[in-house]
């Protein structure tokens, strides 16, 4: 169960990493583009976890910096998004409810695409004047919190189904 | 422990990475994922396109007549999809690409934008659902019927990744329309792009166009291709040309079909030419004794 919940997580991070391109970037939605992997590294730390969430993070981050087109250093994302997955894996005891999950997802993006933006102007990028970088933030934030909304409750769900079953023979 | 452990490889690869460049060991790896990713990107992009069509032949109705006039908006959106016939939009692009081409003497490898940048860091790079396997090599321009998109920056067999003009990291020398001096026009990660002159008093105006100066042999930039139009002045940095905001010609928000330049326009050896000089003159002789 742990190998088949561990397939089914990889599976979840190559298609939002693949979805995030070829769509959702494209589609030119104003102010900016929703960031789906932030929110599938959000659901599965929420999920399974501050571990879980870590790893899920790194992978995640791998599979965005090294899918065509990105030409940004391999790690930068993988660097973020497992702070990020870390970060929402602590705090899955203490916000039991949807809505505070939403608003977890919705500051771990902005927080997310801050510390992007901070490493990349270490590494030599100008991403710009600071006011319209925080609208960008503050608009993907809110888009992120649509997605979490679909992608939350089915990811909870599949990660409890996919339990391993408790060992027999011992007391539970 | 687990978090060190994962921060610290994703350290080390970003400063392998970062400061390697072209020549970093990881290419490989970016290479591989561009050989399985690309083309599922370039389905998925596919996909979403019929879908979008289909979305948009549709229309919330009710009455026979109405349902008749959907019917045949739906047909004609599948048909759009199967690629039997073009949509309106997908044919002017396709006939401004050519035109340019035509008129110019270039020759073009048409190519879909299918994915832009996934990464969270900060670049505006593009894939195109053409490759190596296709005639694509590094440094190659890209553009459309409007103007410059990019330069082709790596190419992988099915799949190219595209340095969109907007990436802070992309550099383009330039020629002003107007009194042909040169600058460099920068991407500034937004909508607009910066001109800085080299000459310090080359004075861009608002309305200017601006055009690629053109690289030896054609690569990476052609020469002559629009670049974008000067939108407003800004007071310069001390110590060199006057800088400006320059509105691109080409909506990167709407990037679809595009060209890639794979052969500069063949240019006749040229002769070399001398003026004859002029028979000297002959004074009239004049009459008398």
């Amino acid at each position: 169960m742990e190998a088949v919940r561990a397939l089914l997580v990889g599976v979840l991070l190559t298609v939002a990493v693949v979805v995030q391109a070829s769509v959702l970037a494209r589609l030119g939605l104003p102010g900016a583009a929703p960031q789906l992997v932030v929110v599938a590294v959000a659901g599965v730390a929420l999920a399974g976890g501050p571990a879980a969430g870590a790893i899920a993070g790194f992978a995640a981050g791998l599979l965005a910096d090294v899918a065509p087109p990105a030409v940004s250093p391999i790690g930068l994302s993988a660097l973020v998004l497992v702070l990020v997955g870390w970060s929402t894996g602590l705090l899955r005891g203490s916000l039991p409810r949807l809505p505070a999950r939403l608003a977890a997802v919705a500051a771990v993006t902005v927080a997310a695409l801050a510390a992007a933006s901070g490493l990349a102007m270490m590494l030599g990028a100008h991403p710009g004047p600071w006011p319209a970088l925080a609208a960008h933030w503050s608009v993907a934030a809110a888009y992120d919190v649509a997605l979490g909304l679909l992608l939350l409750p089915p990811v909870g769900w599949f990660w409890r189904r996919l339990d391993p079953p408790p060992l027999r023979g011992y007391p539970a | 422990m687990l978090l060190g452990l994962l921060l610290l490889a994703a350290f080390v690869l970003v400063t392998l990475d970062a400061k390697a460049g072209r020549d970093s060991p990881l290419d490989g790896v970016r290479g591989a994922a561009g050989r399985v990713l690309g083309p599922i990107e370039s389905g998925v992009a596919a996909v979403a396109g019929g879908i979008g069509h289909l979305a948009t032949g549709a229309a919330w109705s009710g009455g026979p007549t109405e349902r008749a006039d959907r019917l045949a908006r739906e047909n004609a959106a599948l048909r759009a999809q199967l690629g039997t016939t073009p949509t309106p939009a997908d044919e002017d692009a396709a006939n401004r690409l050519l035109r340019l081409a035509g008129t110019r003497g270039l020759r073009i490898v048409p190519a879909r934008i299918v994915a832009l940048g996934a990464g969270l860091g900060f670049s505006w790079t593009a894939t195109l659902d053409a490759g190596s396997d296709d005639g694509l090599r590094p440094d190659l321009t890209v553009l459309t019927g409007d103007g410059l998109v990019g330069r082709v920056s790596r190419v992988s067999p099915t799949t190219a990744t595209v340095l969109l003009a907007t990436d802070p990291s992309s550099h383009v020398g330039v020629r002003l329309g107007r009194t042909g001096d040169i600058g460099v026009v920068s991407g500034q990660s937004g909508a607009l792009l910066r001109l800085e002159m080299l000459a310090a008093d080359a004075g861009p105006r608002v309305g200017d166009t601006v055009a690629t100066y053109g690289s030896a042999g054609g690569r990476p930039f052609a020469a002559r291709v629009v670049v974008g139009r000067v939108t407003r002045i800004m007071p310069g940095a001390v110590g060199s040309g006057a800088a400006a905001l320059v509105a691109p010609a080409v909506r990167f928000s709407s990037l679809d079909l595009v060209g890639v330049v794979v052969a500069a326009p063949r240019v006749a050896h040229r002769r070399s030419t001398t003026v004859q000089r002029p028979p000297p003159v002959v004074p009239a002789p004049t009459g008398g004794p």
